[in-house]
């Protein structure tokens, strides 16, 4: 059995911005094959800030962060790192 | 900003536009009545060498820069917009071949763009998928070394008499509506039917009716890599398009307004009116916030080009996408004022010295060549990634 990569919760966010996504979601998967637009980037980050109690600081809204999966969520939980060690 | 010094290449290019306004003036009105694309007047600039503007020196073209085409574009469009139209369009398509065509491709038809003999035109539009650029869905078949290509848009510009046209196409039967390639096509090696008519509130003479394409091209004639359209839009299409079709806009209402004030010298002082004066100091400023926005996002192109940076960053998009909206949405108001002032026989009637009415009428298409609507909607959403507000010019950094 694998082991989960990132929280349910963060999966579950992710999934709700990925039309085209087909069961789980896979790390390393490209997010706009999956059907990630600007439009739905937008709402995504602020699910996510709101959900997970983070702030996304703009240097890291870049199109890098929203390559994949594994991308984004080595953005969000290095900002939930900082906020605990905080 | 220093300009920079032109070069011979370049200062002839102006030279020529120059020398072509008078032609390209005398042939609007005819070409408005006709709704007949400008054949004789594009003869013109493919001869005095305006339609190889943008292609580089070492490919015989006079080297000019997206600053050269804003002011160019602005030039004709004094003379009549649906020309400026007609040939900033082209110099959009020749922009992406410049930076995304393959050796070969940029070999053999640089050159020949450089002697004008090839009229470039786009095939963006797909019946049914609204105006969505970066999308697809007539895909590409065939094979690796010959692609195939069928399709239909119900809008090309200058189709009729395209020598070349830039087709968009999904990369491949299984690929997603994203992975849109884009391909260059000789006329010779399409078949070409067409669907649709022009006759339009303005912009008559870029005659840009439907038609349904079909043919094969060889795999060199891709343009940027297959499926990564996006890429030449970011870098290119788009770009060069906000910044010339703002260009034309402007120079288009800046004439008419110089128009105008040349026959309100004419009338004489005791006819002016306080409303008059009003209207005149707004559509004045109207013009100015153009032009200084259209300025200053040149600026920042050709700033990142020079630099080899991307223009994918969030506040560039802001800002070519709210270049489009104000150009639009401001000449427009500049000359429903102009009409206003200018009154019913000289601002609304077709025979007047004054072309205010076909001015007025080309304008109208501004907001709905690529609707702001999306524009707008696009940049509410980018607008909430830049809490930062980054400016164009960034006057607080």
């Amino acid at each position: 059995m694998s082991v989960p990569q990132w929280p349910a919760e963060f999966e579950e966010i992710l999934q709700r911005h990925l039309p085209l996504s087909d069961g789980p979601i896979d790390g390393s998967a490209l997010l706009a094959d999956l059907g990630l637009d600007s439009l739905g980037t937008v709402s995504l980050v602020m699910e996510l800030e709101d959900s997970m109690d983070i702030a996304i600081p703009d240097d890291l809204l870049v199109a890098e962060t929203f390559t994949s999966a594994d991308s984004l969520w080595a953005a969000v939980s290095s900002l939930l790192e900082g906020a605990a060690a905080a | 900003m220093t300009a920079r010094a032109r070069s011979g290449a370049l200062v002839s290019a102006y030279d020529a536009a120059a020398a072509a306004l008078p032609t390209v003036r005398a042939c609007a009105a005819e070409t408005d009545r006709s709704a007949v694309f400008p054949i004789d007047v594009i003869r013109l600039l493919r001869e005095n060498g305006l339609m190889g503007l943008l292609v580089p020196r070492e490919y015989g073209g006079p080297g000019g820069d997206l600053g050269d085409l804003v002011a160019i574009a602005g030039l004709l469009a004094s003379g009549c917009a649906s020309t400026a139209m007609i040939w900033a369009m082209h110099s959009q398509q020749v922009d992406c071949i410049v930076r995304f065509g393959s050796s070969k491709l940029r070999d053999d038809l640089l050159p020949r763009i450089a002697a004008g003999e090839v009229y470039l035109a786009s095939v963006t539009t797909e019946p049914g998928k609204g105006a969505h650029l970066l999308s697809g869905q007539a895909a590409i078949t065939g094979d690796a070394e010959s692609l195939r290509i069928e399709r239909e848009s119900p809008i090309i510009t200058g189709g009729r008499h395209a020598d070349g046209f830039l087709v968009t196409m999904r990369e491949s039967p299984q690929a997603p509506a994203h992975r849109v390639t884009l391909c260059y096509a000789e006329r010779d090696q399409l078949s070409i039917v067409e669907t649709g008519s022009w006759d339009t509130l303005g912009m008559r003479g870029t005659e840009s009716p439907g038609m349904r394409l079909s043919g094969a091209v060889p795999a060199y004639q891709v343009v940027g890599a297959p499926g990564e359209f996006k890429t030449v839009a970011v870098e290119s299409m788009i770009p060069a398009g906000h910044l010339a079709w703002a260009g034309v806009w402007l120079g288009a209402a800046r004439q008419a307004l110089s128009d105008v004030l040349t026959m309100l010298r004419a009338r004489g002082a005791e006819r002016q009116s306080e409303l008059t004066a009003e209207r005149i100091a707004r559509a004045r400023i109207d013009v100015e916030l153009v032009a200084a926005y259209l300025g200053a996002v040149r600026d920042e192109v050709l700033a990142l080009r020079r630099g080899g940076t991307s223009l994918i960053g969030t506040a560039t998009q802001i800002h070519l996408n709210n270049l489009k909206v104000i150009a639009a949405e401001r000449t427009f108001s500049a000359v429903d004022r102009l009409v206003q002032i200018a009154g019913l026989f000289t601002g609304y009637k077709r025979d007047s010295a004054v072309p205010l009415e076909r001015v007025f009428r080309d304008l109208r298409s501004a907001s709905l060549n690529f609707s702001d609507d999306r524009l707008l909607t696009m940049n509410g959403a980018l607008t909430l990634l830049d809490r930062d507000v980054t400016l164009v010019p960034d006057i607080f950094a």
